[in-house]
């Protein structure tokens, strides 16, 4: 058995030890944001990630999908801050208003320029009071507006701040943040019969390994 | 009125015979002059009718061919080099893929510091989805109303989102040309004017016969008239098609009333707190209009009942003179134009039948050649002016006497129906908010 297969069978016995599926602890302090504990090896140490990968390559375990990490393209952090951002200047500076529409005189305006009165809101272009929504007076709908630029939108972009490194993104440059799928490993037969024999079904070459990562 | 007529007809054949060609349409025109005497009331309406519908026309086009420069855009002083930010509203339910050319064409402006604000009125179709495509330019907003409410509502409450210090409400079928804004914007250096229309061309022209027939009448009844218009101050209509507002006129008066005939009555309220209103000639909008007969009367018939609604009831004291004397002839004109003309026309069809018995054809000959001539004669004015109409549309001149009346007729009816206050709610206000509006 070469270096390569005694350490993937050392991982598939983690694996078992955790009780048949290694499930994936969020971590902040990972730089990956995830780990696997009972490897002694936090996920971003680059040859655990690997070594699970060849195992679910050589069908020992079964990746489960679990989420999805968007991770910055320029640091290769997973500390993302996605948020809504503004459709002009990609300002995060947002307020949400309600606009209130009023039957009687057709005027329609965020629900504070109603004035607040005892008995209901009056409307400032009428001077009439509102009565129950619904039946003089309705929302057509909540709506956006920045602080930063006073631009309103319904539906605002989305945009995100690496928190590591600082890179913003935002419109088509969302496309950017490279997408990371995170899985839990579940032995399989294959698997357990490889931890029975206590060697794996075909001996892995780095060779192998360095053709199919491509 | 006494009944002559077998005396007239034999005076007015001799008279034909003894002139003129018999099939020459100056014949008809002197013949029907012949028996209808001046003391004839026919005689008087239809003096009138030629006088209030020929002689603005003609008065335009002398001005026009002495001062042509009195008629381009003002020069920029004030905004030359500046572009003030111009937001486009655009409120419209349904309009499908014709969302795309309306937006675009504002986008290929010439014209760069415009913001685009589409208000959708609960569309059930994909509208908004279309629409959205466009917000990743930066320029365009989409606000999706979540209950259908007319399109006043939807026009104040894009109006609500408006950032530019002018608005140029367009409607969801009609386009902008390149220049449009640019040829519109000039006329806001005046402080003192509110709004700004644009000569509208039909962009449906070849779709059928109707179609053709309304591409001469949007240039003889909306863009030659709106021209004289406002030479004399009286603009009584800034068509909410396509237009040019300043924000601040259109802020403070709360944006549009909730009801029908939307852009008239905004016109009325602007005339009311005498802000001017300009037509620019060389500013165009082109849009869609009905392609088939009942489509189109249905258009006018709505149109007319708005006109009733809203210059006969809700501003009916713009006729007292407390707004001054220009705000009193727009509202009698408008009285004579939308409400009194339709039903004179009845009057006059039913007076002939009934006082001129057998002259009718010969009367209505008359008549008729009389109004085609006025109609080439105006049709021309409009060719030099605007460029519109098309040469080939002068060969459509004989029938479109025939397009005129069914339209005046169905006017005459409207008329009658909302002084009646016959079933004066129309699904274009919803129901729930018709119910709250105060009805005049």
């Amino acid at each position: 058995m070469n270096d390569l297969s005694t350490r993937l069978l050392r991982t598939l016995r983690a694996v078992l030890a955790a009780g048949s599926t290694l499930e994936p602890t969020w971590d902040p302090r990972a730089r990956e944001g995830v780990v696997y504990r009972g490897t002694g090896s936090p996920l971003d140490d680059e040859s655990l990630r690997s070594d699970l990968d060849d195992l679910a390559a050589g069908d020992y375990v079964e990746p489960i999908f679990v989420d999805r990490l968007s991770v910055c393209p320029t640091c290769n952090s997973h500390a993302i801050n996605v948020r809504e951002v503004c459709l002009s200047c990609f300002s995060s500076n947002l307020i949400q208003i309600t606009a209130l529409f009023h039957f009687r005189c057709g005027f329609v305006g965020a629900a504070e320029t109603f004035t607040e009165e005892p008995r209901g809101r009056r409307c400032p272009k009428c001077r009439k009071l509102l009565q129950d929504l619904g039946t003089d007076h309705e929302s057509p709908g909540d709506y956006f507006a920045c602080r930063a630029c006073n631009a309103t939108f319904q539906v605002p972009e989305i945009g995100a701040r690496c928190i590591s490194c600082g890179a913003r993104f935002a419109g088509l440059d969302m496309q950017r943040l490279r997408q990371r799928d995170v899985f839990a490993y579940r032995l399989t037969v294959r698997g357990v019969a490889a931890l029975d024999a206590g060697r794996l079904v075909e001996e892995p070459r780095e060779a192998q390994r360095i053709e199919r990562r491509g | 009125m006494k009944r002559n007529g077998s005396s007239d007809v034999a005076d007015a054949f001799t008279w034909i015979s003894a002139h003129a060609d018999p099939f020459h349409v100056v014949s008809a025109f002197d013949a029907a002059g012949r028996v209808i005497p001046s003391s004839s009331i026919v005689f008087w309406l239809f003096a009138f009718i030629v006088v209030r519908y020929t002689l603005p026309d003609l008065a335009l086009w002398l001005a026009y061919i002495v001062r042509p420069r009195a008629f381009e855009p003002p020069p920029l002083r004030r905004y030359a080099g500046a572009e003030p930010l111009v937001s486009v509203i655009i409120a419209g339910r349904n309009p499908g893929r014709r969302i795309v050319t309306t937006i675009r064409s504002v986008l290929e402006s010439d014209y760069h510091n415009v913001e685009i604000i589409f208000a959708d009125d609960c569309s059930t179709d994909d509208s908004v989805a279309i629409a959205r495509t466009f917000e990743r330019t930066g320029r365009v907003r989409v606000f999706a109303n979540a209950n259908h409410s007319g399109k006043p509502a939807n026009l104040n409450l894009a109006l609500m989102f408006v950032r530019g210090e002018f608005v140029f409400v367009l409607d969801s079928d009609t386009q902008m040309y390149p220049d449009t804004i640019d040829r519109m914007l000039p006329y806001f250096e005046d402080p003192r004017v509110g709004a700004v229309s644009a000569s509208i061309f039909v962009r449906n022209p070849g779709a059928s016969l109707i179609t053709r027939f309304q591409r001469i009448e949007y240039i003889l009844t909306y863009t030659l008239t709106q021209l004289w218009r406002d030479r004399l101050g009286i603009i009584a209509i800034v068509c909410g098609m396509g237009a040019m507002f300043r924000t601040s006129a259109l802020r403070g008066l709360g944006g549009f009333d909730m009801g029908l005939g939307d852009d008239t009555d905004l016109t009325i309220r602007l005339r009311k707190v005498r802000w001017r209103l300009r037509m620019s000639l060389r500013a165009r909008i082109s849009t869609d209009v009905p392609e088939t007969l009942a489509r189109l009367l249905r258009q006018r018939a709505r149109w007319t009942r708005n006109m009733v609604k809203v210059r006969l009831r809700k501003h009916r004291d713009l006729g007292t003179f407390r707004y001054g004397f220009a705000n009193a002839v727009v509202f009698y004109d408008g009285l004579l134009n939308r409400a009194f003309r339709p039903v004179a026309l009845v009057c006059l069809i039913v007076l002939v039948h009934l006082y001129r018995g057998s002259d009718v054809p010969l009367v209505m000959g008359g008549i008729y050649a009389f109004s085609t001539l006025m109609l080439l004669m105006k049709a021309l004015i409009g060719r030099d002016m605007t460029g519109e109409p098309s040469l080939g549309s002068f060969c459509l001149a004989p029938l479109y006497v025939f397009y005129r009346v069914p339209l005046l007729l169905t006017q005459a009816t409207q008329v009658v129906r909302e002084v009646l206050r016959i079933k004066t709610w129309h699904p274009y206000v919803p129901r729930r908010i018709w119910d709250q509006i105060p009805h005049h």
